[in-house]
């Protein structure tokens, strides 16, 4: 019963395993005269045997090098630092050309997407995408048949309108329309043509605007 | 390494202590020498030289990789069991600097005990207390070739020997 339990002691006993790895510490180093009593206080019959195998094994044998301790491949630091400098990098690299790829391109999730030298082909991805949002009317052509349609068509050079220049190109279509409308300037009295069903581009009327009969009534 | 005959004497100098003793210690003496277990030893530097070309550093360190050879080699020789003819030392001319025969006899009894008590240990104990006794490798280097820890090595050995104390206790009442 405590045979059993003395042969298989706690693993936990920090201190007892402490203990026997400096026993195993003096013997691998042949410090034998530094060999402490067994725990009863008198001599360790296995530290004793194992001592006069050391010292058997010893005799007539080749002396162990100055430095015993034989590299034995690379040690684990020296590997977690290898791995750790090569996480260090490709994190490194990855948050570079993420950042640049943001500050850079539209700022879209396409460009976050893309890395490297992709990154310049989703930068001109995304110009044609802007040029052709240029190109399109502002109102839906509905002789036009469908989006992808208008994205397999080239387009023609963008008019000289003078809305086309308010359109932001990172918008959606929905959002051109939206933004144009919210953008106008509250003393604007141009409004669009709420007909865009002739399809071609018809001249816009002048937009000079004119003073309002109020407020040269109210000028002195 | 390869073709540099300085950094093949530089390895082998520095394996073949330990070799020598991993196979001393496995093999004990025979008719009181040591040749068997020195012939042996000489054989794994051969094949540890003879398969440095082949070898390739997958990651395991290169001390598991001789031991290996070195335990297939006792394996084989402890197989076929040999028992050549003893070879004689020339007669000394000078005094014997050795131990006497009283402590020469005292010193063979008790290491022949504690191989006896080491072949009854489970066989990774009985490898870990070689490698870290007799080889005088440390408790990382030991945990290297054996795939543990040093954390798991120092557990190992403190169990490995304290079921020493226990069967030394036991033969000493017997």
């Amino acid at each position: 019963m405590t045979r059993g339990r003395a042969a298989t002691p706690d693993p936990f006993d920090l201190g007892a395993v402490a203990g026997s790895d400096e026993l195993f510490e003096a013997l691998s180093t042949r410090r034998l005269t530094d060999l402490t009593p067994g725990p009863a206080g008198d001599e360790d019959p296995a530290v004793t045997l194992l001592a006069a195998l050391v010292t058997e094994v010893d005799a007539g044998a080749p002396p162990l090098p100055a430095s015993a301790r034989v590299a034995c491949g690379m040690p684990g630091t020296r590997r977690r630092g290898v791995r750790a400098f090569v996480a260090f990098g490709v994190a490194a690299l990855v948050l570079t050309s993420a950042g640049a790829a943001a500050a850079g391109g539209d700022g879209g999730v396409g460009a976050l997407r893309t890395h490297g030298p992709a990154r310049t082909g989703a930068a001109e991805g995304s110009n044609e995408n802007a040029q052709k949002h240029a190109s399109r009317p502002v109102l839906p052509d509905r002789r036009t048949p469908g989006r992808e349609d208008d994205r397999s068509r080239v387009a023609p050079p963008p008019s000289n309108e003078p809305g086309h220049a308010l359109i932001d190109p990172t918008k959606s279509h929905g959002e051109h329309r939206s933004s144009r409308w919210n953008r106008r300037p509250p003393g604007d009295v141009h409004h669009p043509s709420p007909s865009p069903s002739q399809g071609s581009p018809s001249p816009e009327p002048s937009v000079t605007p004119t003073p309002s009969p109020d407020a040269a009534s109210l000028a002195p | 390494m390869q073709g540099d005959p300085a950094a093949v004497e530089s390895l082998i100098g520095r394996m073949r202590p330990m070799i020598v003793r991993y196979c001393r210690a496995r093999l004990g003496r025979v008719s009181g020498q040591y040749h068997i277990a020195d012939d042996v030893a000489q054989e794994v530097c051969i094949a540890v030289l003879g398969a440095l070309p082949r070898y390739r550093d997958m990651g395991r360190p290169f001390a598991s990789f001789v031991f290996g050879i070195a335990s297939h080699k006792i394996a084989d020789a402890l197989r076929s069991a040999i028992r050549a003819a003893v070879p004689t030392e020339d007669l000394p001319d000078g005094p014997d600097e050795r131990p006497g025969p009283e402590e020469t006899v005292v010193r063979y009894i008790e290491a022949e005990r504690a191989r006896g008590l080491l072949d009854r240990l489970p066989d990774h104990q009985r490898e870990l207390v070689l490698l870290r006794v007799v080889a005088g490798l440390s408790a990382e280097e030991t945990g290297n070739v054996l795939g543990m820890s040093a954390g798991a090595v120092r557990v190992a050995q403190h169990r490995a020997i304290a079921r020493l104390r226990v069967m030394a206790s036991e033969e000493s009442i017997a």
